[in-house]
């Protein structure tokens, strides 16, 4: 998962583009309660934005994982989830692509809410409610903007709770140092530094999107896809410094670890028109590794836990490289029919 | 009660949108303003007795974006 990348999105464009909205309704209700308040003006202002983050952190990894589960749910086989993967990575790109000004068509992919939402965001920012700022805070799933649309799919993408919740925890956490800066952001640096900021950080949601959009190519078992691409690079270019793979030994039993970071080794050799059975050993997998797929067979086959053990069985019936992976394409491996 | 559309420019995202109507309903003699951000345009019902074109302009202008007046 690159949650470090979310986390950067989160940091640069998702907090400009969030705190477009929000900071101004922040902004109000902080100045509603103030007119009541005669002394300690400014550590309401600080408590407010505090509990209004918190809320809001709270709210979008809840949301995350509501939007995760769901993914999770209407996982029939995984095609559709990868698909789901696919369409959100698209989806990435062309929200990039808006911000970056390419065409207005692109705008029409930016989803409005509803009237009635925004209002009740509005009338609640207009609150002297003591837990107003949390209420907003928590209300701001109701507003989100682009890129936080483009998380929230990529977050059913993940088709797992846990995942959609860590993918919305990292982008709202990234956005939250923004807030605090919004009065230095805005005074001294200025339109023109805002403008280059966004198209600078409009590579990190294309990134994302074609990372997306290449994991879901790996996991179809599609033959076009980044890593076929530097694959064919590596041998075409980079063989003979590698040389030949002579450490791996061949058995119609091998066994792979899966850990939060992939599958060990990644490598195997395997037997034509035997019997093969690899036995999936989990190592602390919570990531979209537990859950193992070999697309050129139809199999699909998830750990239950994290340290769950599994077996794959299946008879290959010619040689050559068969590739398996995660359900998201973000790991994966070859087993080689000799 | 009068109409008007208007060309907003600066908006990055459908909430820019959001920003713009309540700041323009805010306005004493502004009914209603529907901004559309694919489209890039505003509409806008006021009573012309209590709030001018200028005087709306001026409150997108304050929102912190640009608005044209279609004529």
């Amino acid at each position: 998962m690159n949650l470090f990348v979310i986390f950067l999105t989160g940091l640069t464009i998702g907090g400009l583009t969030c705190l477009a909205v929000q900071g101004g309704l922040l902004a109000s209700i902080i100045a509603t309660r103030e007119e009541e308040l005669t002394k300690n003006r400014k550590w309401h202002a600080i408590y407010a934005t505090v509990i209004f983050l918190i809320t809001k952190l709270i709210a979008y990894t809840i949301l995350g994982f509501l939007l995760g589960a769901f993914g999770g749910a209407i996982n029939i086989g995984g095609k559709l989830q990868t698909l789901m993967q696919l369409f959100a990575g698209i989806y990435m790109v062309i929200v990039a692509l808006n911000l970056l000004n390419i065409h207005p068509i692109f705008r029409y992919a930016i989803i409005q809410p509803p009237r009635f939402l925004t209002r009740l965001v509005r009338n609640q920012s207009k609150s002297k409610d003591i837990f107003a700022p949390a209420f907003l805070g928590a209300m701001t799933v109701f507003i989100p903007c682009g890129t936080t649309i483009a998380m929230e799919a990529l977050a059913i993408s993940s088709a797992s709770g846990v995942n959609g919740a860590l993918i919305m925890f990292s982008f709202i956490l990234g956005t939250i140092p923004l807030f605090f800066g919004i009065g230095f952001l805005t005074s001294i640096l200025g339109d023109t530094f805002k403008t280059k900021f966004f198209k600078l950080a409009a590579v990190l949601v294309i990134f994302l999107g074609i990372t997306s959009i290449n994991g879901a190519l790996v996991a179809f078992g599609s033959p076009i896809s980044l890593n076929s691409a530097t694959k064919g690079f590596n041998n075409l270019f980079l063989q003979k410094q590698s040389g030949p793979k002579v450490n791996y030994i061949t058995t119609q039993n091998p066994q792979i670890t899966i850990t939060s970071s992939g599958y060990y080794p990644n490598y195997i050799r395997v037997k034509k028109d035997q019997l093969v059975t690899i036995t999936l050993v989990g190592r602390d997998a919570f990531s979209c590794a537990s859950a193992f797929r070999i697309p050129s067979l139809g199999i699909s086959v998830n750990l239950q836990s994290a340290n769950d053990i599994q077996r794959v069985t299946f008879i290959p019936r010619k040689t050559g490289e068969i590739i398996f992976t995660c359900s998201m394409g973000m790991y994966s491996g070859i087993i080689d029919v000799l | 009660m009068k109409k008007i559309n208007l060309d907003i420019e600066g908006m990055h995202c459908s909430s820019c949108a959001m920003n713009i109507d309540f700041d323009l309903e805010d306005l004493t003699g502004v009914k209603t303003a529907k901004t559309n951000y694919a489209k890039q345009k505003c509409e806008v019902e006021f009573k012309e007795d209590e709030v001018t074109i200028e005087g709306i302009l001026k409150q997108i202008n304050n929102t912190g974006y640009k608005a044209k007046l279609i004529q």
